[in-house]
C-alpha cells in the first residue's frame, strides 16, 4: 500500500476551500465579520493544501517546472489551476476586506474564482483517471472527488456561520452521491481486470476502515441537521449543545472523508508486467 | 515514419539468468531495488492424473523488459515538468534529471515500470538505451552481456525483418495502451492465440 498522505491532504484541503467558496457565494451572507472569516478560511485551506503538495515532490524547489507541460499533462493542468485560484483569492480577498468595494465587482470575480476552482478539482480527477490505473480510472474519482468538496465545503461554512437549512441538505447530497457511487465501483474493479481485481482485493482486506470512512459521513450529513432544528429555540443551553452538534458534523465529515481519500491512494494498483 | 529504435527477445533463448538485469544494474550503477531491466517470471500448468501416474504441464518462460521506447508513452504525455520526452532521431524516451521534480506520475503511468523512483536522488531513473555506448557504435549493456543471444537491439523495422516477432504477449499489458517498439519471439505458451 502505498502512503501518500501529502496527496490524501493537498487534495481534501483543495477541494474544501472549493467547496467552502461555493457555499458562501450561494448563501452569500451579509455581515461583513463573517465574509471576512469565511474568505480567509477559504484562503487559508487554499494556500495550506498548496504547500503541502510540495511534500509529496522528490524535488520540491523545481515545483514550478510543473506548469511546463500544459498541453499534454493533467498534473500541469491540476498545478495551474490550482495556484491560479490562490492567485484569484488574494484578489477576491483584497476586494472583501477594503471597504467600499462594488459588491458587483466582488460577486464576478468570488464567481471566477470558483469557475478555476471546479477547473482545478476536474483536472485533479483527471490526472488519476489519465494513468494505468484501473481503480482510479472510472468515474468514481471525479463523483468522489466534487462530492468531498461539497460534503467538507457545506461543513465548514455551517461551523462557520449560522446556515440555511439547504446548505445541510448539500452536504447530505455530496454524502448520498458517494454512497451511491460506491457500489457500482466496487462491482466494477471486483470484475475488472488483474490489476482492478488487486484493488478490489486491497479494499476488501480494509473493509473496517472502508466502513468506518462511510460511517463518518454519513453521521456528518445527519449530525449536519441536528443543530439547524435546535437553535431555533433559542435557549443559551440549547445553542451550545447546537454548536457542540456541528463540530462533531466537521469532524466526523473530516474523518470520513480522510479515511475515504486515504483508501484511494493506498488501493490504486498499476496494470504490470506478469497481469494475465 | 522516422527511426524508432527497440528492443526483440526470443523468450525460446531465454533461460532466465538475469545477466542483462546484472549488467543494467552494473552499466549504471544502480542502488538496490532499481531495476531499469528486470526478468518477470511467468510459471503456471500443474499436473493431470493419467492412469496410475501423474503428467507434468508445467511451464515457465521469462520476460525480460525495460523501457520499451513506446511510439505512445504516455509517461511522457504526463510528466508535467517535460523532463520525459521522445528524441525525434531515434524515438528513444529519455529523461532530463535537471527537469524531473520527483512527482512520480511516470511511475502511475507506464504498463511496464520502467520509469522508477530514486528516493535518494528525489528523482525518475529509467533505461536510456545506454546512449553513450550507442554513440560509439556499441550494443546497449543488455544486450552484450546476454549469454543467450536472447536480447537484440535495433531499428524496429530491421529486427522486425529479421527476428518477426510481436508485442503481444500472455503476461505483458495490452499494447495498445502506449503501443511499444518490443518484438517478442513468444514461448509456446506465451503466444497469444
Amino acid at each position: 500500500m502505498e502512503r501518500e498522505w501529502a496527496l490524501v491532504l493537498f487534495t481534501l484541503l483543495n477541494q474544501a476551500s472549493v467547496g467552502l467558496l461555493a457555499i458562501t457565494l450561494l448563501a452569500n451572507p451579509k455581515e461583513e465579520k463573517i465574509r471576512k472569516k469565511l474568505f480567509s478560511g477559504i484562503g487559508l485551506l487554499a494556500i495550506l493544501s498548496l504547500l503541502i503538495s510540495l511534500g509529496h515532490l522528490g524535488s520540491p524547489l523545481g515545483a514550478y517546472r510543473a506548469l511546463t507541460n500544459l498541453g499534454t499533462s493533467w498534473l500541469s493542468r491540476e498545478v495551474f489551476f490550482a495556484s491560479l485560484y490562490v492567485a484569484l483569492w488574494v484578489v477576491v480577498a483584497y476586494l472583501e476586506f477594503k471597504a467600499g468595494a462594488p459588491q458587483s465587482a466582488r460577486n464576478t470575480l468570488g464567481w471566477i474564482t470558483l469557475a478555476v476552482g471546479v477547473a482545478a478539482i476536474y483536472s485533479m480527477a483527471s490526472v488519476y483517471t489519465h494513468t494505468i490505473r484501473p481503480a482510479w480510472q472510472t468515474a468514481y474519482t471525479p463523483i468522489s472527488f466534487f462530492a468531498a468538496s461539497l460534503v467538507l465545503g457545506s461543513l465548514l461554512y455551517i461551523v462557520f456561520h449560522p446556515a440555511p437549512r439547504w446548505v445541510a441538505w448539500l452536504t447530505a447530497l455530496g454524502v448520498g452521491v458517494q454512497l451511491l457511487a460506491l457500489p457500482p465501483y466496487l462491482a466494477a474493479l471486483g470484475s475488472g481486470n488483474t490489476a482492478a481485481q488487486n484493488s478490489a482485493r486491497l479494499l476488501a482486506d480494509s473493509m473496517f476502515a472502508l466502513g468506518l470512512g462511510v460511517a463518518g459521513i454519513m453521521a456528518a450529513a445527519a449530525l449536519a441537521f441536528l443543530p439547524q432544528s435546535r437553535t431555533i429555540e433559542i435557549t443559551s443551553s440549547e445553542q451550545g449543545r447546537g454548536v457542540n452538534f456541528l463540530y462533531l458534523a466537521l469532524v466526523a465529515g473530516i474523518i470520513g472523508e480522510g479515511i475515504l481519500r486515504y483508501l484511494f491512494y493506498s488501493t490504486g494498483v498499476n496494470i504490470m508486467v506478469g497481469h494475465f | 515514419m522516422a527511426k524508432q529504435l527497440g528492443f526483440h527477445i526470443d523468450q525460446n533463448r531465454c533461460i532466465g539468468c538475469f545477466t542483462c538485469q546484472i549488467a543494467c544494474k552494473d552499466k549504471n550503477d544502480l542502488e538496490v531495488g532499481q531495476r531499469w531491466r528486470r526478468v518477470e517470471e511467468i510459471a503456471g500448468g500443474g499436473y493431470t492424473r493419467v492412469g496410475q501416474g501423474l503428467q507434468a504441464n508445467v511451464y515457465a518462460y521469462w520476460i525480460s523488459i525495460g523501457c520499451n521506447h513506446c511510439q505512445d508513452p504516455l509517461c511522457v504525455k504526463n510528466c508535467p515538468t517535460k523532463a520525459l520526452y521522445k528524441r525525434p532521431e531515434d524515438g528513444i524516451v529519455v529523461v532530463d534529471e535537471k527537469k524531473c521534480i520527483g512527482c512520480r506520475y511516470c511511475v502511475w503511468s507506464c504498463p511496464y515500470g520502467a520509469p522508477q523512483y530514486n528516493p535518494q536522488k528525489g528523482k525518475i531513473g529509467k533505461c536510456n538505451f545506454c546512449l553513450d555506448l550507442l554513440e560509439k557504435g556499441e550494443q546497449p549493456a543488455c544486450v552484450a552481456a546476454c549469454p543467450m543471444r536472447a536480447l537484440h537491439a535495433g531499428d524496429l523495422k530491421e529486427l522486425a525483418q529479421k527476428y518477426g516477432g510481436t508485442d503481444r504477449i500472455k503476461g505483458l499489458p495490452d499494447p495498445s495502451i502506449t503501443k511499444p517498439s518490443i518484438l517478442i519471439t513468444p514461448h509456446r505458451h506465451a503466444a497469444v492465440e
